[in-house]
């Protein structure tokens, strides 16, 4: 279904492979944890959280990606120094995952990767994220830090079009590799249902030109729909996510940055099933899908 | 002058800027005064549109593309005004950014652009912006109103720096100021001594004329 000119790029980030085929590879999943209002956090500037129950969320992520053979990853979210330097002190110790270290502003994601440094996580760090309004100390950080994966967001709100998009990344790739950043990510930026669209289009433009991993914050197509539960209920809500995963995967992302970690359960198995769908395009044309991928898990 | 101005309406709904552009060149070309370009065409569909997302009608990107339009218009219709010296109505002027530490400015360049369809002359300092350069602006620009954006709650204390910061430079009693931003409410403006809060674009066009007397 999906033939690219460019070849397509894998990279390995921690244990996880992203990047290649639809159809040949799963599509990586990454949930968020510690993001503001999540009912788990108890002092989003201290970074204080009920520890039993982040455990349980990073597993029950890691339950549903066993259980369909969706890599994932996980977002860690920090909203001050501190609560970052806690949040992936925690993760680090009880998983690992590779970790996509969010911090809110420059200053909060600077300090995480102090704390990267010091702790030897940066092979299976994603830092989170160059955009073109990037900070010099960002980019000076990584490159001293040595973290080479980074997600690059086509954030470009003086064109916010499928083009701007495609554009805002090929300004971003020098400077992302200047920082030693070898692993780009490029995530086409969801705001709302109609720009998913867009993120879906870039998605397919910038795997066929570069080749590079892309997905995109499929979740936020759903949380910024304000007249889905007002107008038509609560009970469309998950359904919408799920679809939204779906169409995601279906143009071929590599990654899905799917919101709410509490959202596994029915996330993992929309796009396990994608990716089985895709997959038999390749096994009709006599291609060799591994026995790890989701066709012959969720059956 | 109907047609033309509807035309223009038009586009700005359909997020056309090429054709916006067009039929605001060909609008001049027929001698229809810029003024009533803006504010009979541009303005008042774009206001339409923030008064739509306002009840949650119509998406982000479409107030995003509509808000292009105008720009880009605007683009041909400002060197004019300039040179005629006719100035549109100004409800009046608000400087507006969002806090130091803080990068994100979806909500904040939505309602700069409401504002400005609104009628309202506005100067964007953009994001990241630190107190003292509010207070280097107020002092350069002279605004009536100062809104200061944060969306995270580790940067909302950078709204009250700068209301300090303007009483400490004797500014404050010159300018109104609002804060808005997701965890911003009512009771953290009044607490922080801001003059009103607004949870959204129309909410900062109707609190700005109400502070405004207008």
């Amino acid at each position: 279904m999906f033939e690219f000119k460019a070849e397509q790029k894998k990279f390995k980030i921690g244990k996880v492979n992203v990047g290649g085929l639809p159809g040949e590879r799963p599509t990586v999943l990454i949930g968020s944890i510690f993001y503001h209002k999540q009912k788990i956090v108890l002092d989003v500037n201290k970074g204080d959280f009920n520890r039993e129950k982040a455990e349980e969320l990073i597993k029950l992520q890691e339950e549903f990606s066993d259980k369909t053979g969706n890599p994932c990853m996980l977002d860690v979210i920090g909203a001050t120094p501190e609560a970052m330097r806690k949040a992936l002190d925690f993760t680090a110790g009880i998983t690992e995952t590779p970790i996509v270290m969010d911090g809110t502003s420059p200053v909060v994601r600077v300090a995480g990767l102090e704390y990267v440094k010091e702790s030897g996580l940066s092979s299976r760090v994603v830092y989170s994220s160059l955009t073109p309004e990037f900070k010099p100390e960002e980019v000076d950080k990584i490159r001293e830090v040595g973290v080479e994966s980074a997600i690059l967001l086509a954030y470009n709100i003086r064109e916010f079009t499928t083009e701007g998009r495609v554009k805002t990344i090929k300004k971003l790739l020098p400077i992302s590799s200047d920082a030693g950043v070898n692993k780009p990510l490029i995530d086409t930026c969801v705001l709302d249902v109609p720009s998913l669209g867009q993120a879906c289009k870039a998605i397919f433009l910038l795997k066929d030109e570069l080749g590079l991993p892309v997905g995109c914050g499929a979740h936020n197509a759903i949380g910024t729909w304000r007249g889905l539960k007002k107008k038509m209920g609560e009970q469309t809500l998950k359904p919408s996510v799920a679809s939204s995963m779906a169409i995601t995967a279906m143009v071929g992302a590599d990654f899905i940055l799917y919101g709410p970690i509490e959202s596994a359960s029915y996330v993992f198995p929309a796009v396990a099933m994608v990716d089985v769908a895709h997959s038999q395009l390749l096994i009709e044309k006599g291609k060799k899908i591994g026995a790890e991928h989701p066709r012959y898990k969720v059956a | 002058m109907e047609k033309e101005v509807e035309e223009l309406r038009q586009a700005v709904r359909e997020f056309d800027e090429e054709r916006g552009r067009k039929l605001v060149e060909e609008a001049v070309k027929k001698g229809i005064d810029p003024l009533k370009i803006i504010e009979e065409g541009l303005a008042k569909e774009l206001r339409q549109i923030g008064e739509k997302f306002g009840r949650g009608e119509v998406f982000i990107v479409d107030l995003i593309g509509a808000a292009k339009v105008m720009e880009t218009s605007m683009e041909v219709l400002q060197p004019i005004l300039e040179r005629s010296g006719e100035k549109p109505v100004v409800l009046g002027r608000v400087l507006i950014g969002t806090v130091e530490g803080d990068i994100h400015d979806i909500g904040k360049n939505i309602v700069a652009s409401v504002l400005k369809a609104s009628g309202f002359e506005v100067h964007d300092l953009g994001k990241d912006v630190s107190a003292q350069t509010f207070i280097d602006k107020v002092r350069e620009i002279k605004p009536d109103i100062v809104g200061a954006s944060a969306l995270l709650t580790t940067t909302m204390p950078m709204q009250e720096e700068i209301i300090k910061a303007l009483r400490k430079e004797n500014l404050r009693n010159r300018v109104k100021v609002i804060v808005g931003g997701a965890p911003c409410s009512l009771e953290w403006a009044q607490k922080i001594g801001a003059d009103g809060y607004a949870e959204d674009a129309i909410e900062a066009v109707n609190l700005l004329k109400t502070l405004l007397g207008k």
